[in-house]
């Protein structure tokens, strides 16, 4: 398929996904039918997942270098491209994924949910902020698509606002992200002081004395506002990706709100906040002589605050008795195996960190999800409350215990897989190698804290009358297996999957010159000149 | 590195197969034990004061038991992290993100002093 074809397939999917979240509420208003709405948006986030697995495919099969889609035909610098290579598909795939699976779970999960529409409307514009977040090329039009990210999930968190703890939620949450958008903004406003642009490649270009087509050298100091730029920015996407001590929003935000939002955010939200700080260390920034010193600094932080978050998340993740707040503090447990994996800054480490992003991913939004199903059923979040009930579930059941076992990382699971990796890359660096015994502590740990929620749900006795509660409808069970299908499939494929997904895609992430030349060779097709 | 992740899948697939073998004689040591217990099942009901009590409501569960000796242990650890970093107040949150911020800024101020070294 044509390169241009493709490039404009990853520029529809957000366009489509934020198109139907302004027509739904319209068609809300002639069509009354739940289902009609229930529909549309099942057809919006199918078609999405089918054009990210066309575009991934294609960007794994047939390109190697990055693709350019320029918005109205306003080449970079000037106008806002996406560029996309084969980590950022990847990304998508999985966003676009999970977006469908819990479309799907949504269908039987909200049936006592009224005003639906607006449910869908905020999940399509989610969908649609975090494909424009990892497919842009344009650092301003990331904080647009953060925006509409995150205002579409604070109102995803209150979309329950008859219980007073949603809405208690979402307003620290959102006065939370607030703070961390506007903090984004403000590194923007240096970053396009020192640099005179906002383009990704021509700012990777920038740093290392060339410039694309238009625009001129730097016009300000580029250690001193690199160092501003990076700083405010590192701060701004560890809140996001809750990261400690940016982390206490989360495990608040997630028990009041839908379980699909929980699944969603914990799964890919905090994902792409990762893979945003990954874009700017070790495509744009890494290696640049003005910024090497700064990104050592902060891989040195991502490190330090990984082990942090790892030792907070182990350690609460067994007090809790809501399931959704231990599940919560597994995320920020895990989210710190990643920092910890990206701080190493080779390609060992950021292997590990991006197959445990995926693979967390995929069985985090499983457990969100299956513990959903049970909270739906027996209308109660207490493990206390919930004994037993997941003998009457056996599906449901089943799926919990291999999202559990898959998180605290037993084989042949993938969760035990991308740990190895991380285990053996901080085996490689020597003088880190002692954090591989917090890798390994805090994971006994995991593992005691999630058997635990197991044991609550399915050994223990019950403590009332069970006997009405059944096994989830086919609709909610269907998208919990093959999420566990998935685990598994990742976990014995993981060689493979390694060295022909996740690699190919770290080393897209690392080679700065493809990312730039591409836009490069985009604009001077155009402009001409540049240097 | 692929040897030895081949040589881990190979030694999970064993680990696997041990816990299904140990489970499958678990579930057949309980059936059995069942077997055995059921006509005694009438005296094991407990009482309390003649009032007839569910087993779940005659002691603490073994799991919380558990959970209280390992909270016991690591009390004073506990207390420093959920009653002053996580208290769900979103002024402590401000608090600590903005020390947070600060500490961003002191490193940053002295890499750039070492660069300019």
């Amino acid at each position: 398929m044509d390169s241009t074809v493709i490039a404009q397939m990853a520029a529809f999917q957000p366009f489509l996904a934020i198109a139907s979240a302004f027509v739904l509420p319209l068609l809300s208003l002639a069509v009354k039918e739940r289902t009609v709405w229930e529909s549309f948006a099942l057809t919006i986030t199918t078609v999405n997942f089918v054009l990210s697995t066309l575009l991934t495919y294609s960007l794994y099969a047939s390109f190697t270098q990055p693709l350019i889609y320029a918005f109205g035909a306003w080449p970079p610098p000037v106008g806002i491209v996406y560029e996309i290579d084969r980590a950022n598909a990847l990304m998508g795939l999985l966003i676009t994924g999970l977006v469908l699976t819990a479309t799907v779970f949504s269908l039987r999960y909200t049936m006592y949910d009224t005003g639906l529409q607006y449910y869908y409307t905020l999940l399509l514009g989610f969908e649609a902020g975090m494909l424009g977040c990892v497919y842009t090329g344009d650092a301003f039009n990331l904080f647009v698509m953060l925006e509409v990210t995150s205002i579409s999930a604070y109102g995803l968190v209150a979309f329950r606002r008859h219980m007073p703890e949603a809405v208690e939620a979402a307003i620290k949450y959102a006065l939370v992200g607030a703070t961390a958008t506007t903090v984004y903004f403000i590194a923007l406003i240096f970053a396009y002081g020192t640099f005179g642009t906002l383009n990704m490649a021509d700012l990777s270009l920038k740093l290392r004395g060339s410039t694309l087509p238009v625009t001129l050298s730097p016009p300000g100091n580029v250690f001193l506002g690199s160092a501003i730029f990076l700083a405010l920015t590192f701060w701004t996407f560890s809140l996001k990706a809750a990261l400690a001590p940016n982390h206490f929003w989360l495990p608040d935000a997630y028990p009041g709100a839908p379980s699909t939002f929980a699944a969603l955010s914990s799964g890919v939200t905090v994902k792409v906040a990762l893979f945003v700080l990954m874009r700017y260390l070790f495509t744009i920034f890494r290696d640049a002589p003005p910024a090497v010193l700064i990104v050592q600094a902060l891989n040195y932080a991502l490190i330090a605050l990984g082990t942090a978050s790892a030792i907070i998340g182990s350690a609460l993740i067994l007090l809790q008795r809501d399931i959704k707040r231990l599940i919560a503090y597994g995320t920020i447990l895990n989210v710190g195996y990643i920092a910890m994996g990206m701080g190493l800054g080779n390609q060992s480490g950021l292997t590990a960190a991006f197959f445990h992003l995926v693979n967390h991913g995929i069985g985090k939004s499983l457990l969100f999800m299956a513990a959903g199903a049970m909270v739906h059923v027996a209308g109660t979040r207490d493990l206390d409350e919930l004994a037993g009930i997941g003998k009457r579930m056996p599906l449901t059941s089943a799926a919990f215990l291999i999202g559990v076992l898959a998180l605290a990382g037993a084989p042949p699971l993938n969760g035990f897989m991308s740990k190895l990796l991380l285990f053996m890359a901080y085996l490689e660096t020597g003088w880190l190698a002692p954090l591989v015994v917090v890798i390994v502590i805090t994971s006994v740990l995991a593992l005691m804290g999630y058997l635990k929620a197991f044991y609550h749900v399915y050994a223990r006795q019950p403590v009332k009358d069970i006997s009405v509660i059944k096994e989830a409808s086919k609709s909610m069970v269907a998208p919990l297996l093959v999420l566990a299908a998935l685990c598994i499939i990742l976990g014995l494929i993981a060689p493979l999957f390694v060295s022909e997904v996740i690699s190919p895609a770290v080393s897209s992430l690392f080679d700065y010159q493809g990312y730039a030349s591409a836009a490069r060779s985009f604009a001077q097709a155009i402009f001409g000149g540049g240097r | 590195m692929m040897p030895l992740l081949t040589s881990v899948l190979e030694a999970a697939f064993v680990i696997v197969l041990v816990l299904a073998i140990l489970l499958i004689a678990y579930g057949l040591s309980i059936r059995a034990t069942r077997a055995v217990t059921r006509s005694f099942e009438e005296k094991r009901r407990p009482f309390a004061c003649g009032e007839l009590l569910r087993p779940s409501e005659t002691g603490v569960p073994d799991a919380s038991m558990y959970w209280a000796v390992w909270r016991k242990l690591f009390l004073s650890f506990y207390n420093t992290l959920r009653d002053k970093l996580h208290t769900g107040i979103l002024s402590d949150w401000l608090f600590w993100m903005f020390i947070f911020m600060v500490v961003l800024a002191i490193a940053f101020v002295a890499v750039m002093i070492g660069w300019a070294c």
